[in-house]
């Protein structure tokens, strides 16, 4: 029980560029960006219309945001897998981590040797506050929507209970955002690639231009305090929220048996781990931390036989960035109410003890709901095989990783573990 | 108190004559609202209805200012926004609801406090495009 029937590697894994895409890419486009990244990725090539034998695609709600419900085997189609199975996998934002998850464990049952696991959403082909209404479906839109409930609103009421429970500060969360920043800026797939530092300076010489009097913000602190930084969802202001985004992103998972024939150096899946919890936040036991994702994550490192303190880098979904900081205690880095202060003392920057969303997280690479667990694997992928782009790399060999993906207000997670 | 059946239909309904409805289990004594057919605790399935005295406290809460469309429709925005929150019974169960007060309430984040005591209001939204409908708000004691 609890242990796969036999080990799964990723093989190849790439995603589209992530960013506002819509019209000029959509979704069958931004997927076969993906398709060819990962082809490109794989070390001793890959033909998909030979060697996949089913799809699974990750996708949260391109019914609401696209008019398009039925996407899978279209995304097969354009993969050339048709006849072979092809469905789409919805669990809100964690929709292609468990995409990922079915795909590792229908190797691991022996039924396939190889399959393609994917995510994809194209968000901005409607305007904001139908962005907003989507993604409050994902919520109890008979409970929570008619009291006002959006996504941004659901985590800041977290928020709000975690800094009365653990003192965390808005400071704390500002934390969070610049290390995340400074990690897109280093990303050529993120939909963000500036600092906080870039940012601030753009805005001074648009003023200028402008002839207006330039902003007097001292640090990336000030400008985060100020008013250019508005709530959206107090105590979360706009640069504590995630984007909205258009992207895909796909992995290749093989069984043990064949992983060589692809590269010589895969990466093994050795945990897998999902967890499920009350749609509403108000039917919890906790507000300030998700047991869909502590459950995911004990699942996960049970099956690996690894503890947190193992695990070199993690991919965490920041969708707001109070998540990282639950995250961060969920998935037992750090004990619940501990981990601001780390994140503080810059433990999970690039070159601290356990960097933390080096990819730039949800918060910069961007967060088209659907594809962002499988763009999780992507980083993954990239920073334990030492070729993550420009200077994110982190300066270590990577021998043992965790990704972590939270549906909804985490009424569903799951976590996955990677090793060498 | 009546034998309607336990839907989500049946709860909303209680709205139009200000109760707030759930049940409770005969088999293990929990509350639900709003009502279930199995009972979470025990998964009993022999239930009554109750009423909710409507009273609690606030356990967490938002001030949203990029909104739902159903409240940007009843004039809510960025310089003015609502309070989302959640709020414990004092018959033991939570819920969520839009947290309504005095003129300037919703918009100043100082008025909220973890723990303050609220009573139910019923709130008639009438707006754009949709029948006009209850909604359950809390405001303070």
């Amino acid at each position: 029980m609890g242990k796969l029937a036999r080990r799964v590697a990723i093989v190849g894994a790439g995603m589209s560029k992530f960013g506002a895409h819509y019209p000029i890419k959509q979704n069958r486009d931004l997927w076969q960006d993906a398709l060819i990244n990962t082809i490109e990725s794989v070390d001793h090539g890959v033909n998909l219309q030979k060697d996949v034998e089913e799809l699974y695609l990750g996708n949260f709600s391109a019914d609401l945001f696209n008019h398009e419900a039925h996407l899978a085997p279209l995304m097969a189609q354009l993969a050339g897998i048709n006849p072979k199975p092809a469905a789409r996998i919805e669990a809100a934002c964690c929709s292609s981590g468990i995409a990922m998850r079915y795909g590792v464990l229908a190797v691991a049952s022996g039924i396939h040797d190889f399959v393609l696991a994917g995510g994809i959403e194209t968000m901005t082909e409607v305007p904001t506050v139908d962005v907003t209404d989507s993604l409050a479906a994902a919520a109890d839109t008979r409970l929570e929507y008619p009291a006002g409930a959006t996504f941004p609103g659901l985590y800041a009421a977290v928020a709000t209970a975690h800094m009365h429970k653990y003192g965390t500060t808005e400071e704390n969360f500002f934390d969070v955002a610049i290390k995340n920043y400074d990690n897109g800026a280093e990303n050529p797939y993120a939909q963000v690639q500036m600092t906080i530092e870039q940012v601030i300076e753009g805005k001074i010489t648009k003023a200028k231009k402008r002839g207006l009097e330039p902003p007097s913000w001292n640090n990336p602190y000030d400008f985060l305090r100020s008013e250019s930084n508005p709530y959206i969802a107090y105590p979360l202001r706009l640069f504590d929220c995630s984007l909205v985004t258009d992207g895909a992103a796909c992995v290749l998972l093989a069984s043990e048996d064949i992983a060589r024939k692809y590269t010589d150096t895969p990466i093994w899946i050795t945990g897998t781990g999902q967890g499920s919890d009350t749609l509403a936040l108000h039917d919890r036991d906790s507000l300030t931390s998700f047991l869909s994702a502590r459950t995911a994550a004990q699942t996960a490192f049970k099956m690996s036989g690894l503890e947190p303190k193992d695990i070199q880098i993690a991919e965490v979904h920041d969708c707001f960035t109070i998540a990282e900081l639950v995250a961060l205690e969920d998935l037992g880095f750090y004990k619940p109410g501990e981990a601001a202060a780390a994140v503080s003392a810059g433990e999970t920057k690039r070159d601290g003890i356990l960097p933390i969303n080096t990819s730039g997280g949800l918060k910069t690479k961007g967060h088209p709901v659907g594809a962002t667990g499988t763009a999780q694997a992507v980083e993954i992928f990239k920073q334990m095989r030492g070729i993550a782009e420009r200077n994110r790399q982190v300066k270590k060999d990577i021998e043992r990783a965790l990704s972590h993906n939270v549906g909804g207000s985490g009424a569903s997670s799951v976590v996955h573990i990677y090793e060498k | 108190m009546n034998n309607e059946e336990f839907t989500i239909k049946n709860y909303f309904d209680f709205f139009a004559e200000n109760k707030l409805m759930g049940n409770k289990c005969n088999n293990c004594g929990i509350m639900h609202i709003p009502p279930k057919k199995i009972c979470n605790k025990c998964y009993g399935t022999k239930l009554e209805w109750i009423e909710f005295s409507g009273k609690g406290t606030l356990q967490t809460y938002s001030l949203i200012g990029v909104g739902a469309r159903y409240f940007v429709n009843q004039g809510y925005k960025i310089e003015n926004p609502y309070c989302f929150g959640i709020v414990q019974l004092e018959e033991g169960p939570c819920i969520s609801g839009h947290i309504v007060g005095p003129e300037g309430f919703e918009q100043n984040p100082k008025k909220f406090k973890i723990g303050m005591p609220l009573k139910a209001k019923f709130l008639h939204v009438e707006t754009e495009g949709i029948e006009p409908k209850i909604d359950l708000g809390f405001e303070p004691i």
